[in-house]
């Protein structure tokens, strides 16, 4: 049942007005600005490397994820971990990361070379760099 | 060798495991219960059975059930090491290694694997037991029916993007070993030589396309027969034996095409098998599935066949007379038992409870019109989960 509110939650924000939000990297990071196919890429196991470095791709829990997966990644919830499943347990792609919230995706992003993530619009500082909005 | 293997993979992992963060564990698993709730009856048990499952009229819990558990572990930016440990319920939730291997990512798309890992003979090869990531209960024994998927070896792989398609081709080669069961008797069986490659392509994300092809020298000591291989050789008839057993070159096609748009899913395979100068028969097999997606609830229809003429040139090679009769019949009742017009139908249910959690169940019902003829029709259900 609490599942179903869930479901149920996640249905009504997908379908509220568009939440802004931003894919990021360190702010040392080497990668340039993105495309939503090269945004896509990376969030689908496709692109390995991030600013020259074994990418390391970070999902997050918090609000920005349901316009995320589902305006920018193309694929959300169970279609999304069936398709990482897919590449994890055969070995072509490492697993993603999947962090709390905003704040715990920018520290992840700026303290690692590789890693990619997304939060939202107000949580973008000097610890990162802005490749994509959505 | 395999605990060799298997050590080396541990001993690089610990390794990896000195840097912080460099190790990560998934897993996957399923906890299935089935049943052959109608069906033909074993002459000789009496009992009911289902191809490809160790289900009879019983409730099991057991034979579909497994858990798995994945280590990798990266040892600098380019290599890393993978062990895949499943325990199958089938096994008595023995742990095995289903791959282990070291890895290598060259960047530019291109990437190697050298140690254990699966032989991508079919579209869902590499994730054969991973049933989180596809629709239905287990995939189509029309086409899903070897009892082996691993090989130990090296395997190539480029993949590389132009505009709307995504690619990847790749060749392997290695070495299978392992012990099947043959009429109900075990038997050691071994891919030596193994060797092919495969291209798949996916289009705008919504289509895939897939086709293979793999050779290898099968050898299989097949217990069961050994009597009336002894009785051939004695009586002079060494090349019949020679015409059953299984000591030659066998090949592998397969083809594969999916399509995953907006909520509808057709997922389509097509395989040809043979094994030369053995009563394995030549095979053609197929399965198509549809399935729509209607919010967490992918309901499925799959209908799937197995065609295959007994290679009858065998039996022509024992002279037709009188004292021979014996022989020919014994002869005849192994040439005919791989005869199949089989033809699968079955109704999936998928429920995506969480992100990581799906209820599935299954009803299939199958038929056999060939020479040994049989009918069974099962129901199973279950849970699968990733972590």
């Amino acid at each position: 049942m609490k599942r179903i509110l869930t479901l149920a939650a996640l249905g009504l924000a997908m379908a509220s007005p568009a939440f802004a939000g931003k894919v990021v990297v360190a702010a040392n990071s080497a990668q340039g600005n993105l495309d939503k196919a090269g945004v896509q890429a990376i969030f689908l196991g496709r692109t390995t490397q991030v600013g020259g470095q074994p990418a390391v791709v970070v999902f997050q829990k918090g609000p920005v994820r349901a316009p995320f997966e589902s305006g920018v990644v193309g694929r959300a919830g169970a279609q999304l971990t069936s398709h990482w499943s897919r590449l994890v347990f055969t070995g072509r792609a490492k697993a993603p990361e999947d962090l709390a919230d905003d704040a715990a995706v920018k520290a992840k992003v700026a303290s690692t070379p590789g890693a990619i993530g997304y939060i939202s619009d107000d949580a973008v500082d000097a610890s990162v760099k802005v490749l994509f909005d959505f | 060798m395999k605990s060799v293997l298997a050590l080396g993979i541990l001993a690089a992992l610990a390794a990896a495991s000195t840097s912080a963060q460099s190790v990560q564990i998934t897993g996957f698993g399923q906890m299935v219960a089935g049943s052959v709730i109608d069906g033909t009856r074993s002459p000789t048990t009496g009992e009911r059975s289902f191809p490809g499952t160790g289900y009879d009229s019983d409730w099991d819990f057991k034979d579909e059930s497994l858990f798995a558990v994945q280590i990798r572990g990266d040892l600098n930016d380019q290599w890393s090491a993978t062990a895949q440990i499943v325990a199958r319920g089938r096994e008595d939730f023995d742990p095995e290694f289903a791959w282990a291997y070291v890895g290598w990512n060259g960047g530019k798309g291109l990437s190697a694997k050298f140690g254990r890992q699966r032989i991508p003979l079919f579209r869902y090869s590499d994730f054969l037991e991973v049933g989180y990531a596809y629709p239905w209960l287990r995939p189509p024994h029309a086409v899903y029916n070897f009892q082996f998927s691993n090989y130990d070896g090296a395997s190539l792989a480029y993949t590389f993007g132009t505009g709307s398609w995504f690619s990847t081709v790749s060749v392997i080669g290695g070495k299978h070993e392992s012990t099947i069961t043959l009429s109900g008797q075990p038997a050691d069986q071994e891919l030596n030589s193994l060797v092919g490659g495969s291209f798949e392509t996916v289009y705008n994300d919504w289509l895939t396309l897939r086709a293979g092809y793999y050779q290898a020298e099968v050898v299989i000591d097949a217990q069961a027969l050994n009597p009336l291989f002894a009785t051939l050789r004695t009586n002079g008839f060494g090349n019949v034996a020679r015409a059953i057993d299984f000591n030659d070159d066998g090949s592998f096609v397969g083809f594969g095409a999916e399509i995953n748009h907006g909520n509808w899913l057709v997922i389509s395979e097509f395989t040809k098998v043979q094994i030369d100068d053995s009563y394995y028969t030549d095979k053609d097999q197929f399965y198509i599935t549809g399935g729509y997606r209607f919010g967490a609830w992918t309901p499925s229809f799959t209908y799937g066949t197995r065609d295959a003429d007994a290679k009858t040139e065998i039996i022509g090679l024992l002279p037709n007379v009188a004292p021979l009769a014996p022989l020919r019949a014994a002869v005849s009742q192994v040439v005919f038992s791989d005869d199949l017009d089989a033809e699968y139908m079955s109704f999936g249910l998928r429920w995506d409870v969480s992100t990581n959690v799906a209820l599935k169940a299954d009803y299939t019902q199958y038929e056999n019109k060939g020479p040994a003829a049989a009918e069974a029709d099962s129901i199973a259900a279950g849970v699968v989960f990733t972590f």
